[in-house]
């Protein structure tokens, strides 16, 4: 099953995402990078009721101060799980390993207390107290450790005379060290034996805190972002106000609007038409993110939204292609195509996204690809969205146009820079087979050469003697 | 603390340095930096000596040789980030004692150490540093700096002079100040035009640049160009072919970063060409060690005199001060 880690390689509107959530802790990040992605609805919904809970406490004003602290301190937070399987395996800890087991106790309690505090049970923190009393024999409450005196009055004393030798009488102090060391030996020995039947309680501190580290950060991360709890349904997947978080964000800071889209498909396949520059692309990579995002427990970028979820997701995008076999985009695509196909007849569950299916080839070809590929997934009841330019394609599907340019609204003065603002991204349903012809429009809008646009222009229409 | 070259005594003046801050009373780190991986000295090939630690100071080191240790020592911190000596560990000594110091690999490293300290409530930050091409980190981020010269550097006083006053030069280069300064910090490579009106311009992204008269543009419009790696002679040369009416200034990260020859440095000063640097420390004493590992030694006191001549800062030998 694919992971958090793979799809951020996959897809750079993911990764930007993911990049913003802000996890203070590596081990936090290693969790969520290494989470996997669930199919089965049950599994979804409790990760996602759990997030919905966490968002309500980050809400609560009381609750900031608390949380505040929590997140700073859990910044202290450490890998040390080979720490821990050494303990676990009673081999002996030296000072370092003892250190971390301190700091990551205290950092268990303190944090107990606080969830404590606001009321939070989403974690469960195991009771550490113990663990914290043999490695902190002053009371001191900091995470700091070396072989305290306080441990053995034998070491004390031999402190005490190590101190008072002189380090430049060599033979004498280096004896006394040596000494010293073997006290320290012992108590490391025993040490690690006491605290051996903590390493399961430590393995629990370590999960809950960085489980703990995530869901605050991504709580946040989805109020900040705007994301919405998905419903789960196994009918059909609806998005009210879909919108491409990374593409929202470059266009706020060139100060435009993004417009958000309705859809929905259930299981026969959509063909999707619309002009250039209409926001196909766009579509599907957010449909591509959105399904991801739920299946690994995360809100989606939508007002509303209700997933079906998936076994696979299979996007044709070019950023997914890894180009490494040599072969042409077209080959490679059809690789991917074929590998599709044959998901979808081992009965395995998918979400095909195809976004201009064959564009490289022939436009006859790739128009009888398409369909093909169409008739295949209609008959295979598989959901998916295929975008296309060509026109003609009679396959029996739901056909959904982009609006496209409001031609109402064009005027003469266009400015590159404001042809979002002449565009409808809006999705309506249609019945026809043909795709809509803005090319050679867009194109003009877009400056290009005179006489390129008007020779075009005949070409088109048939004039051209 | 740098060291001119190898046996300079660097070691010796840290070590007196250290024995009069105990004496003092203040609060006091120390730590090392330059040398990733060996425990030998990349720059001096030689095994990294023993620090004698104090009681209280907090000492940086690397997992290995914190290991090695032969002090009693609290944990306060172990990185997150690896040397290739380990993760660093900060502690603080709770007897006197000693042990390696090998201390964080890059600069920004160094940097968030040294202000890490702060926690600890330290007064006094020392840094066991190097001058190496091969060194990712630089000590030229310290406020201040100690210079370690000696005989090992020449037999020759006049030779002596002369090496340490470049290098004292090269550090007492000016100081780039411009708002700009801190957005040329985070370019990490490449050669970069920076110009009066506040934009910084890519020369060239990687690799050595040729420059020719294009150059002369830059330089023309008042702009200045940022070596994010080292300044080496041949880009010296070139640049002084370019001084003639219009003002010449480059930028230099640190004076670490500079690796040109004394005399083309004056050619290209004569011919009013400029150096600034980014980081700059200021360098408040020369320790001098008349001892070689030759065998020969030179008279402190004439080195000290002689020196003291052409140095705008004071002039010590450790070894007869600690006697």
């Amino acid at each position: 099953m694919k992971t958090v880690r793979d799809i951020m390689q996959e897809s750079a509107g993911f990764r930007f995402l993911i990049n913003e959530i802000n996890i203070v802790s590596s081990p936090g990040r290693k969790l969520l990078y290494n989470r996997q992605m669930m199919t089965l609805a049950d599994d979804i919904r409790q990760q996602l009721d759990l997030l919905e809970k966490m968002q309500i406490l980050v809400q609560i004003p009381e609750n900031k101060d608390p949380i505040d602290r929590i997140i700073h301190d859990l910044i202290t937070l450490k890998d040390i799980q080979l720490t821990i399987s050494r303990l676990s395996r009673g081999e002996i800890s030296d000072d370092i390993e003892l250190f971390e087991i301190k700091q990551l106790s205290l950092l268990n309690e303190s944090i107990k207390a606080l969830l404590k505090q606001i009321r939070c049970d989403l974690i469960r923190l195991p009771d550490l107290g113990e663990v914290v009393g043999l490695l902190d024999p002053d009371n001191q409450g900091i995470p700091h450790f070396y072989i305290y005196s306080a441990y053995s009055e034998a070491l004390l004393d031999l402190r005490l005379k190590i101190k008072q030798t002189d380090i430049s009488s060599t033979e004498e102090w280096e004896a006394f060290r040596l000494q010293e060391q073997e006290l320290e030996e012992e108590i490391r020995i025993s040490l690690s034996q006491k605290l051996r039947v903590f390493a399961d309680g430590l393995k629990v501190a370590l999960e809950g805190l960085s489980l703990l580290d995530v869901l605050i950060a991504v709580a946040n991360w989805s109020i900040e972002m705007s994301l919405c709890k998905p419903g789960i349904s196994y009918k059909d997947t609806r998005y009210e106000a879909l919108f491409n978080p990374a593409v929202k964000r470059f266009l706020k800071e060139t100060g435009k609007e993004y417009q958000p889209v309705d859809i929905h498909f259930d299981k026969i396949p959509v063909l999707i038409t619309g002009a250039n520059m209409g926001g196909k692309t766009v579509l599907l990579q957010t449909v591509f993110i959105a399904q991801y995002l739920c299946q690994f427990g995360l809100f989606v970028p939508a007002k509303n939204a209700m997933i079906s979820p998936v076994e696979a997701v299979y996007f044709n995008n070019e950023e997914n292609r890894t180009s490494q076999n040599g072969l042409s985009s077209f080959a490679e695509e059809m690789v991917q195509l074929n590998e599709l196909v044959k998901a979808v007849r081992s009965g395995k569950k998918v979400l095909v996204l195809l976004d201009e299916l064959a564009r490289t080839t022939n436009p006859d070809e790739g128009k009888a690809i398409v369909s093909s590929t169409l008739e295949f997934l209609a008959g295979q009841k598989t959901s998916g969205l295929i975008t296309t330019h060509y026109s003609g394609i009679r396959v029996e599907c739901r056909k959904l146009r982009i609006r496209g340019l409001m031609y109402e609204k064009l005027s003469e003065k266009i400015h590159l820079k404001d042809l979002n603002r002449y565009m409808d991204y809006r999705l309506e349903e249609v019945e026809m087979n043909e795709a809509p012809a803005e090319g050679i429009r867009i194109a003009e809008i877009m400056g290009m050469d005179e006489e390129i646009i008007f020779k075009a222009k005949l070409h088109y229409t048939g004039k051209k003697p | 603390m740098i060291g001119l070259d190898k046996n300079t005594g660097k070691t010796e003046c840290l070590k007196y340095v250290l024995a009069q801050l105990k004496l003092s009373g203040h609060r006091v780190a120390v730590t090392s930096v330059g040398l990733d991986g060996e425990s030998s000295d990349q720059v001096t090939n030689t095994p990294k000596p023993e620090i004698n630690l104090f009681e209280n100071i907090i000492f940086a080191t690397s997992e290995k040789h914190f290991r090695q240790k032969k002090v009693t020592a609290e944990i306060l911190d172990v990185s997150e980030r690896k040397t290739a000596l380990g993760r660093l560990i900060t502690a603080r000594a709770m007897s006197e004692g000693k042990c390696i110091i090998s201390g964080p690999s890059d600069t920004a490293w160094l940097k968030n150490f040294i202000s890490s300290m702060d926690h600890h409530e330290v007064d006094i930050t020392l840094v066991d540093g190097a001058i190496s091409r091969r060194s990712l980190a630089s000590p030229a981020i310290t406020d201040c700096m100690l210079l370690a010269t000696g005989a090992a550097v020449s037999a020759n006083l006049q030779q002596l002079v002369k090496r340490t006053k470049f290098t004292v030069d090269l550090i007492q280069l000016p100081r780039f100040s411009d708002p700009l300064s801190s957005e040329i910090h985070d370019k990490d490579t490449g050669i970069w035009a920076v110009d009066v009106n506040g934009s910084i311009q890519v020369l060239e992204k990687e690799g050595p640049i040729r420059f020719n008269k294009a150059t002369e543009d830059i330089f023309r419009r008042g702009a200045a160009i940022f070596f994010s790696g080292m300044i080496t002679d041949r880009a010296l040369d070139e640049l002084t072919r370019l001084v003639n009416d219009q003002k010449v200034r480059i930028i230099a990260r640190d004076f670490t970063r500079i690796f040109v020859s004394p005399e083309k440095l004056l050619k290209f000063e004569s011919k009013g060409g400029k150096i600034f640097v980014l980081n700059r420390s200021e360098l408040i004493a020369v320790c001098v060690n008349p001892y070689s590992p030759q065998g020969y030694h030179l008279n402190s006191e004439a080195m000290i005199d002689a020196l003291s001549e052409v140095l705008t800062v004071p002039v010590f030998d450790v070894k007869k001060l600690s006697a």
